[in-house]
């Protein structure tokens, strides 16, 4: 199996840029700036004006009339680069994150799969043209291979050995990731490219340089890993810091609408659908802002969710600009087959989950409710309310009891004299085990004379009546 | 021309929007039973009208403004998976009581809307989506749009909506394709009067026999 492993190696030139700036282009010229205060990227624009990276940032300056500019946010590129692996998680089963830009993957695992190079790359090209972000990538009969190529703008996607071979041997000696002292007294010796160095007798170069480099040499000509595994974290947790404050929960859409992608992505890799939400909305000096957002039977449509969380934006007033949110997934199900009829044509459960999704968003877990009979025997609390998306959907045990269909919520004493009974008594007792007063009612359904009502009526022990129900 | 006139009167004729006092029993109208006998021959269809509002006028709570419906409610509960939903009611339902008239407790959804844009929005949605058997909303004021609105939203979807509403309303013009004002005599014995209905004229005290439990239930308690 050695011989068909092949490495690809992507290399984001522009990562932590295009991290801060976002990925659309640019007419404005945008540098990054590292802490030494040099230029580590830029985009065209700044390119066209002939800004370069490493170049200070005084001189940038003088060529730039306007501009804008951002610190390296090593931790922001971090993350980027795991989202980057998340989107092609679903395209290629090995893959290692390289930091601080780069992604090796091993693809000769998946060439059956794919039936061959180049619709494996065709996909993954795919995926990271939407993505956005600028790449260049190689590949490599080892993973080290892979990455000088790709440094060096070699673009060469190929699993023939010896081509890989001979677009290495011009490279630069520089260029091979050897220590720079090793690099400057090769290049001394007359040892300009990788063709002169890999001729030279390994047992000289090892009296000479030390194992480093033999070692540096040797991952370059036999299969080695690079960097560490990836792998899809257990919850969805992302950040996003908004580049102007939001002062109406309008202009949050946009912002929202990008974690949901990511949010998408995420869980089409695991094969995953998530139920409910957690959007925080932080502000400079009052609390965060959070908001649940639930779908029945969970989603991972990004533009499903957008539409649930725009319902609850809609209503929201926010006490202050946002600076920066905060979206989190904890629990996810398994994607279910829909229900539907055979024919495949109507899906009511769906619509129903749907429906019971919109009403909750727009009025509040607790306003949408459904109900079950409880064994109490006292009527004010034999009925259960429960709030509708945490229902377990278990068909529960119905208790019948010819009894009214409304029960009002305040005690309210009647006098018994305007009424007709028109049943004997019913009478609910609960002992004293229950609760610390005893519980003993006589219930009669009866007529009101004059209002010409249904009702049912309670006799309490210390004989006054109370309306106890509405027969509907 | 002549020739469209006369397809757009057929087609409103079928439909029992349009209507001549001759052949008022001839139009298709979508309808399922109320069970209750003597209501369903008055009713178009015959029956609680599909894909329209109803709207229920009555005074207090327990003159049989519910009753009326439950028979139909519960057994939509029993065979459609879709959610029942309820708005608003002025008491709190009793789960017990609603179950011995056989409604499947499982599929009602009660809601409440205490902001009128909030609850006209819920409406629409229920009609719309899909996911949803009938709505039963009770409702004070409802402007006319918004009640045309509905209208439209139920023909969508063939969908009952019954609006219950106090009894000063009955005066007001509305679209509801059924209205009803509801008052009790006895316990059992409603009287009705269908101040509006799809091709038919008005009706007055009609007397209907509601009793307090569904035909069948054990007589105990």
């Amino acid at each position: 199996m050695a011989d068909t492993r092949l490495w690809l190696y992507i290399d984001f030139t522009r990562l932590a840029l295009q991290t801060q700036f976002g990925t659309g282009d640019s007419a404005i010229p945008q540098l990054l700036l590292n802490a030494r205060s040099g230029i580590e990227q830029c985009n065209d624009a700044a390119d066209a004006l002939g800004v370069r990276p490493g170049m200070n940032t005084a001189t940038a300056y003088c060529l730039l009339c306007e501009t804008e500019t951002v610190h390296y946010d090593a931790l922001a590129e971090q993350e980027q680069l795991q989202r980057l692996a998340l989107l092609l998680y679903q395209a290629c089963a090995d893959i290692r994150l390289c930091p601080p830009s780069g992604l090796s993957l091993e693809v000769g695992s998946m060439l059956r799969l794919y039936n061959g190079l180049d619709a494996l790359t065709d996909t993954l090209k795919s995926r990271l043209e939407h993505s956005g972000f600028r790449y260049r990538w190689a590949c490599g009969h080892t993973a080290q291979v892979a990455q000088v190529l790709a440094t060096n703008d070699q673009p060469l996607v190929s699993h023939d050995r010896q081509r890989l071979v001979s677009a290495l041997d011009p490279i630069s000696i520089t260029r091979l990731g050897l220590e720079t002292k090793d690099a400057a007294r090769l290049e001394s010796m007359g040892v300009h490219r990788y063709a002169d160095l890999r001729q030279l007798p390994r047992a000289e170069l090892g009296y000479r340089f030390g194992p480093t480099l033999l070692q540096r040499l040797q991952s370059l000509e036999t299969p080695d890993t690079l960097g560490h595994r990836f792998e899809i974290p257990p919850y969805f947790d992302e950040r996003l810091e908004l580049s102007h404050e939001a002062e109406h929960s309008a202009s949050l859409l946009f912002p929202v609408k990008r974690l949901l992608t990511n949010l998408e992505d995420y869980l089409k890799a695991r094969q995953r659908l998530a139920d409910s939400l957690y959007l925080r909305l932080n502000h400079r000096n009052q609390a965060a802002t959070r908001l649940r957002i639930q779908a029945v039977q969970g989603s991972r449509s990004a533009q499903e969710w957008l539409s649930l969380i725009n319902l609850q934006l809609d209503r929201l007033i926010l006490p202050e600009p946002v600076l920066s949110l905060q979206l989190r997934a904890r629990r996810f199900r398994i994607d279910p087959m829909p229900t539907g009829d055979l024919l495949g044509t109507a899906y009511p459960q769906a619509d129903a989950d749907r429906l019971l999704s919109l009403l909750v968003s727009r009025l509040g877990h607790h306003r949408v409710q459904t109900l079950t009979t409880t064994a109490d025997p006292r009527p004010e609390l034999a009925t259960r309310l429960t709030p509708a998306v945490d229902h377990s959907g278990r068909p529960e045990s119905s208790r019948p009891r010819f009894q009214p269909v409304l029960i009002p919520k305040t005690h309210t004493p009647v006098s018994p004299q305007h009424y007709q009974l028109l049943s004997g008594a019913e009478r609910i007792v609960m002992g004293r085990w229950a609760q610390p007063v005893p519980y003993r009612r006589d219930y009669f359904r009866a007529w009101h004379l004059r209002q010409q009502q249904v009702v049912w009526l309670a006799r309490h022990d210390d004989g006054h009546w109370s309306l106890a129900g509405f027969f509907g | 021309m002549g020739a469209f006139i006369m397809s757009l009167l057929h087609d409103l004729t079928q439909s029992g929007r349009l209507w001549s006092a001759n052949d008022w029993r001839m139009a298709r109208i979508h309808a399922a039973p109320s069970g209750y006998a003597p209501l369903d021959a008055e009713l178009p269809g015959g029956g609680w009208p599909l894909g329209a509002v109803t709207e229920i006028l009555y005074a207090r709570p327990g003159q049989g403004e519910l009753r009326l419906l439950l028979p139909y409610l519960a057994s939509l509960s029993q065979t459609d998976q879709r959610w029942q939903v309820w708005f608003n009611p002025p008491h709190q339902p009793h789960a017990p009581g609603l179950a011995h008239w056989g409604m499947n407790l499982s599929r009602l959804l009660l809601c409440q809307a205490p902001r009128q844009e909030d609850l006209l929005w819920s409406l629409e949605r229920c009609l719309t989506t899909g996911g949803c058997q009938a709505v039963v909303a009770w409702l004070d004021r409802l402007d006319s749009a918004h009640m045309r609105r509905l209208q439209l939203a139920a023909e969508s979807n063939r969908l009952s909506v019954f609006l219950l509403r106090p009894e000063r309303w009955r005066d007001r013009a509305s679209s509801a394709a059924l209205r009803l004002q509801v008052s009790a005599e006895q316990a059992d014995q409603l009287r009705l009067n269908i101040l509006k209905r799809r091709a038919g004229w008005p009706r007055h005290n009609l007397p209907v026999t509601v009793p307090l439990q569904p035909d069948g239930a054990g007589h105990h308690g």
